[in-house]
């Protein structure tokens, strides 16, 4: 235990805030439509409403639901902010802190992965409900970082410890998006796929003209 | 209304600098003074509802850090015999103790960081960089009071026809889970269209064709060359400090501390000066304003 692991573990959260900002910049170069923009902001809100009501509750949280349903109809890329930008609202409300950068990349990689996964998922009730459990678990391996950082050495036992202690909400988070993933995934994808169909993929020769600029 | 106005970048480094230096430390008076000066700021400050929520949060964590530290971590040369041949060690219960005083420390800092800075400021530092990330971030702060009134009207002419049926009495579960994603569905398909006629408003003004302003707008004054100047000076030698062990006490694989080392260092001073700056610009305004 010296300075060598605590050190690491700033150098650690510096690259994971540094890994944020550049696909920011990314996204800021990739010069979005204003639509895309709105579409982000309210599937942020959509998701954030789902998951303040029970913000108390450590393993129930809705908004996984609304992330993966983003991936899984909008794609990777809007996917992935909608998921990254979530916590930080959602921090904006309850108080930020150095989880919200673990937060925001649990939640971002479920959308990227739920987008690019998307034609099995969107096929498959079963492997859905599976990605969505497993995704309960993998979100809260990656918060657990959090707890990590204050134990004396990293070893398999401590990491162990501190994933057994944060199962049973895990096992609560999986099984809630599995069951919102089987229960509603029809409703919430014809009601997501008419928006992207009208109004995000739509040839509107008016709407690309703010690219070009 | 604040007498002093601060730069928000002058305040994020500052905080920043604070949380890994609480992270760093391990010395028991250095972990104390620290907490007394940030429940100081704190009190200052004039959150009390904000410090019952970081309690709430920070005592099952510190508890199980304590717990599992000793469990975990079994380097240390005093056993502690808890279970016939079961041993703990002492080292790696203090250790565990420290820490979580640490996370306490970081949880208050981050409280009192949130007071400190608003979001309208945070969003000012983030808007020149990022100007389309920090337009949806206003776009969607705006939109959740929004959905949440849509929803409970909503809820008004859901409830309305349930009485003009008058069979709300044989309804289960299920029904009643579907009925609350039935409403939720239609909110959502309501606020995405009404969402889409937003970009279209906001594009008939022009959005995107000239470069984003921000409402608030803040100039580096001399009061926060000043700040930056006593922060960064102070830091340097609280970091050449903990590079020469003041600060850390020696905790594996044998406790050494002893309570009559002397604490009068000035690495220990400027660890002091360090704490003391926002104290003293919000005693200042409690003392003008009342």
């Amino acid at each position: 235990m010296d300075y060598l692991t605590l050190g690491s573990w700033i150098v650690a959260f510096i690259v994971m805030i540094g890994v944020i900002l550049a696909f920011f910049r990314i996204f800021e170069k990739s010069k979005p439509r204003v639509e895309h923009l709105v579409l982000i902001a309210i599937l942020v809100a959509i998701s954030i409403l789902g998951s303040l009501p029970t913000a108390a509750i450590p393993g129930v949280q809705a908004a996984s639901f609304i992330i993966i349903m983003t991936g899984i109809v909008f794609g990777r890329e809007t996917g992935f902010i909608t998921g990254v930008l979530t916590p930080l609202v959602l921090g904006l409300f309850l108080g930020l802190g150095y989880w919200t950068i673990l937060q925001m990349i649990g939640w971002g990689l479920m959308g990227l992965t739920a987008g690019i996964f998307r034609v099995k998922l969107g096929e498959n009730s079963y492997i859905r409900a599976g990605f969505g459990f497993a995704w309960g678990f993998f979100y809260g391996w990656i918060t657990n970082i959090s707890m990590l950082l204050f134990l004396s050495s990293v070893t398999l036992t401590s990491v162990l410890g501190v994933y057994i202690a944060s199962a049973p909400f895990d096992l609560l988070h999986g099984v809630t998006n599995a069951v919102l993933l089987i229960l509603f995934f029809g409703l919430f994808e014809r009601i997501f796929k008419r928006i992207r169909d009208r109004y995000i993929n739509s040839p509107d020769g008016e709407a690309k003209s703010l690219n070009k600029q | 209304m604040k007498l002093t106005i601060i730069h928000p970048a002058v305040y994020v480094i500052y905080y920043l600098l604070l949380v890994i230096l609480a992270f760093l430390y391990n010395d028991p008076y250095y972990m104390i003074s620290f907490l007394i000066c940030v429940s100081a700021l704190i009190m200052l400050q004039g959150i009390s509802r904000e410090f019952k929520n970081v309690i709430q949060f920070f005592i099952p964590m510190s508890l199980l850090i304590i717990i599992l530290n000793p469990l975990v971590a079994q380097v240390g040369t005093t056993r502690i015999y808890v279970l016939g041949s079961y041993f703990i060690t002492l080292e790696a219960l203090v250790y565990g103790i420290l820490m979580s005083l640490s996370l306490l420390i970081i949880l208050l800092l981050f409280a009192s960081y949130n007071r400190a800075v608003s979001y309208q400021e945070m969003l000012y530092l983030f808007s020149k960089r990022f100007p389309h990330i920090s337009m949806i971030i206003v776009m969607a702060l705006r939109f959740i009071p929004l959905l949440s009134y849509r929803l409970t009207e909503v809820n008004k002419i859901s409830r309305f026809n349930q009485e003009n049926q008058g069979n709300q009495k044989i309804e289960s579960r299920v029904d009643k889970i579907k009925k609350t994603a039935q409403m939720l569905a239609v909110v959502v398909s309501w606020s995405l269209e009404e969402s889409m006629l937003t970009a279209k408003s906001m594009k008939a003004r022009g959005y995107g064709i000239m470069k984003r302003t921000s409402y608030l707008s803040y100039k580096l004054r001399k009061i926060d060359y000043l700040f930056i100047l006593v922060i960064s000076a102070t830091t340097l030698i609280c970091t050449m400090g903990l590079a020469n062990g003041f600060g850390r006490i020696e905790i594996y694989p044998t406790l050494h501390f002893s309570v009559h080392e002397s604490m009068f260092n000035p690495y220990y001073f400027s660890f002091l000066i360090l704490l003391l700056p926002l104290i003293y610009l919000e005693f200042k305004e409690r003392l003008i304003w009342h």
